[in-house]
């Protein structure tokens, strides 16, 4: 069997395996056993509700402006000067030097 | 062969197997973690509650499902239905599947199919908005983005010295050879052991184990990129979060922990019960982490896999290459 082949045969299997789950926990379920659960429903299930205040629309906040800020704060030129300046004569220097070192020994040696 | 492949794919190691394996697991875990925090874990449903996730699986595909206006009906259930469908079937490449599925460079495809399972979680949550499931997405997506590479990387160091020794690539062979691997020499043994740490790492990121448990975030963004699915679709996206936490161990025990070592692949019952136990025992590991650690920031979580993932996860590619 080459790749391709291999691929090919996973990709049918496993979308006949996904869609059999699909229709059996979500289908079937819905159908012959949820159907037939009670509705526990009034007018205010249906209000929307933030922070305790019935509000039109949700408040939405852009999934790119959570990301981009996440990278900001992780790799910002302040946290890398303030990690640099307070961890370079740590461990984790000694730690990558080390392991360097066995990286370069090993090439070297021939091992 | 197709009737061995529709066997394998829905009963075992396929989507039956699978399913009584997450109850177990799921059980095991619970019970450990009550033990940790000195509770008693389930007790009710079955013998000493070992049907408590079972239990939960069918209340919660039991309920009519509900989403709110802004959400996408189909799309999302059947792309998470789809992504359990890769993930589980990864098990036919494994040596505890009877007939393996193989070819040489099959790592790639698999590789492939196994990141669709944490972007379909991510999907079903961005399907249904809400302000902690968008800051539960974009937390993800920034774990994702540092953790699924790292994990590539250390996955390829023992394909590539295990291709020196016959493995061409493939997931299943290069498993086969995994003790030969860490005993071709001393590179080869250093070269694997850094690709070890840092593949156990990246596999507490990508399975969201705590630290790394911040797209979640229970009690401080409700529950991250769960929080608007509920029912059918709860169940589902648990489905593939739980089948996750015995594919990626299961792979990890494969290739870093000697897979059938100390048997012979030759006698397929004991060498599949010892995969089984290995994988148990990272899935232990896993648990007992995921109970004792406190939890990241998420700007911690990129720095910490950036600083302590990638240099030995590089190095050690680095070796195997040479």
């Amino acid at each position: 069997m080459d790749v391709y082949e291999f691929t090919l045969i996973y990709t049918l299997t496993s979308i006949t395996t996904g869609l059999i789950i699909y229709f059996v926990f979500y289908w079937m379920f819905q159908k012959y056993v949820a159907s037939k659960t009670p509705v526990e429903r009034d007018e205010v299930s249906s209000l929307i509700v933030m922070g305790g205040f019935i509000v039109e629309e949700p408040a939405r906040i852009p999934v790119t402006k959570v990301f981009k800020d996440i990278y900001k704060r992780a790799l910002g030129r302040l946290m890398l000067v303030e990690e640099w300046t307070s961890r370079t004569s740590t461990w984790y220097l000694i730690g990558l030097v080390v392991l360097a070192l066995i990286v370069i020994i090993a090439l070297v040696s021939g091992w | 062969m197709i009737l061995d492949l529709i066997v394998q794919a829905l009963l075992y190691p396929g989507l039956l197997f699978t399913i009584v394996f997450i109850i177990f697991t799921q059980w095991y875990a619970r019970k450990l973690s009550a033990r940790i925090q000195y509770r008693r874990g389930p007790i009710h449903a079955g013998p000493a509650g070992f049907l408590h996730p079972l239990a939960d699986l069918l209340k919660l595909v039991a309920k009519r499902d509900m989403v709110n206006k802004y959400s996408l009906n189909v799309s999302p259930v059947i792309v998470i239905s789809l992504a359990i469908g890769f993930l589980i079937l990864v098990q036919l490449a494994l040596p505890v599947a009877y007939k393996p599925l193989y070819a040489r460079y099959d790592s790639l495809a698999i590789l492939y199919f196994m990141l669709i399972a944490p972007f379909a979680i991510a999907y079903l949550a961005a399907a249904h908005p809400n302000p902690y499931t968008s800051i539960g997405v974009a937390r993800f997506l920034a774990q994702l983005v540092v953790a699924e590479p790292l994990f590539a990387i250390t996955v390829i160091t023992p394909l590539i010295i295990g291709a020196r020794l016959g493995g061409e690539y493939s997931i299943y062979l290069t498993s086969i050879l995994s003790p030969k691997i860490w005993s071709s020499g001393l590179t080869s043994f250093i070269a694997m052991l850094l690709s070890a740490i840092a593949g156990f790492i990246a596999l507490l990121a990508v399975l969201m184990v705590k630290p790394f448990d911040t797209p979640e975030a229970e009690s401080e963004i409700y529950w991250g990129v769960f929080t608007e699915v509920g029912g059918s679709r709860l169940a589902l996206g648990f489905f593939l979060k739980f089948a996750e936490r015995i594919v990626f161990p299961m792979l990890y025990a494969c290739l870093f922990l000697g897979c059938t070592w100390p048997v012979e692949p030759s006698n397929w019952l004991l060498s599949t019960i010892v995969v089984y136990l290995k994988t148990l025992l990272v899935f232990t590991v896993l648990t007992i982490i995921d109970n004792v650690m406190p939890r990241y920031k998420p700007e911690q979580v990129v720095v910490f896999l950036l600083k302590y993932g990638y240099p030995p996860a590089l190095l050690g590619l680095l070796l195997a290459l040479v």
